[in-house]
């Protein structure tokens, strides 16, 4: 199972198995992590779930859709490592990738 | 089969493409009743920006909640209130700061369609269509003069966020620019204010 590293709000590093299939947002979320706070439950409409992709990264997931990227375009703190972490669709490249969780996510 | 008229219980037929059936809820208020909690007239309980109920040990959330908003009072059915006041009642229960409050908004997905919403439509308005209906990916940005009111988008995700953030920083806008496709939103809504330096 791939492990994930989440850097924290508070500064911390948190890494978590992820089953394929799941996403970025589903590891945080269902291992009670802070920072996303995922109102929508993964659907790509509420924006609370931005985490910075490290460029070396970006590769082990597919491209960002144009619905996520209209929606990310517009936040706080928006920059080209931008992802919404609920279409970061796990998969078996995915081991040892590390996502940064901004602390705006309100 | 599709929809000619609608029969209503007094006998009259209107004719109608569409009918949009609004279901609502009731708000569950009867516990804070009996508990002597201020309840709004037609239902709800009341709370403060701090999510606290006329009884200040005791705090209430979600769509059984009437709040302000702006001049108006007003229950919000929606994962965005309920998500926001979460955060205000655990915030006052912990004496920390309460957050700033949000610009309510609401989705709605359904087969091929996101309605995406921000803001709360009341008073006067005027209204400006981006995009075109018939492609099924339009929006309507609600404002008095300069100052949005709310925006309403079907399929689109940009106008919905652009919109969302001028209403978060009450910004003055161009509503004529807001509804030329050949202005680009990201261009109207990140610019720097002017003025900024």
């Amino acid at each position: 199972m791939p492990s994930i590293t989440y850097a924290l709000p508070d500064g911390s590093e948190r890494a978590v198995d992820v089953p394929l299939g799941q996403s970025v947002m589903d590891g945080s979320v269902r291992n009670n992590l802070p920072g996303i706070v995922a109102e929508c439950g993964g659907s790509c409409s509420c924006a609370t779930c931005h985490v910075y992709l490290d460029a070396e990264y970006a590769d082990r997931f597919d491209e960002p859709t144009s619905e996520e990227t209209d929606l990310v375009t517009f936040f706080d703190g928006a920059c080209d490592r931008s992802r919404l972490a609920c279409q970061l669709i796990v998969n078996d490249r995915c081991d040892g990738v590390r996502v940064v969780v901004p602390d705006s996510n309100g | 089969m599709r929809l000619a008229a609608l029969d209503t219980g007094d006998g009259v037929a209107i004719d109608a493409a569409v009918a949009v059936v609004g279901v609502g809820a009731v708000p569950c208020d009867a516990l804070a009743m009996r508990a002597g909690l201020a309840c709004a007239q037609n239902g709800g309980v009341l709370v403060d920006a701090e999510a606290r109920t006329s009884d200040p040990r005791i705090w209430a959330i979600g769509d059984v909640t009437v709040r302000r908003h702006e001049d108006t009072a007003i229950r919000l059915e929606s994962i965005p209130s309920a998500v926001e006041q979460a955060k205000q009642a655990a915030a006052s229960m912990l004496g920390m700061r309460v957050p700033a409050p949000e610009v309510p908004w609401f989705w709605s997905d359904q087969p091929g369609l996101k309605i995406k919403i921000a803001g709360v439509l009341a008073g006067p308005y005027d209204t400006v269509v981006r995009g075109d209906p018939d492609t099924g990916s339009f929006s309507l940005f609600h404002h008095r003069g300069p100052v949005l009111v709310a925006v309403e988008t079907a399929n689109a995700n940009a106008d919905f966020a652009a919109g969302k953030r001028l209403l978060t920083e009450r910004r003055a806008i161009d509503p004529i620019a807001l509804g030329d496709p050949d202005r680009l939103l990201r261009d109207l809504v990140m610019a720097p204010r002017a003025g900024a330096a």
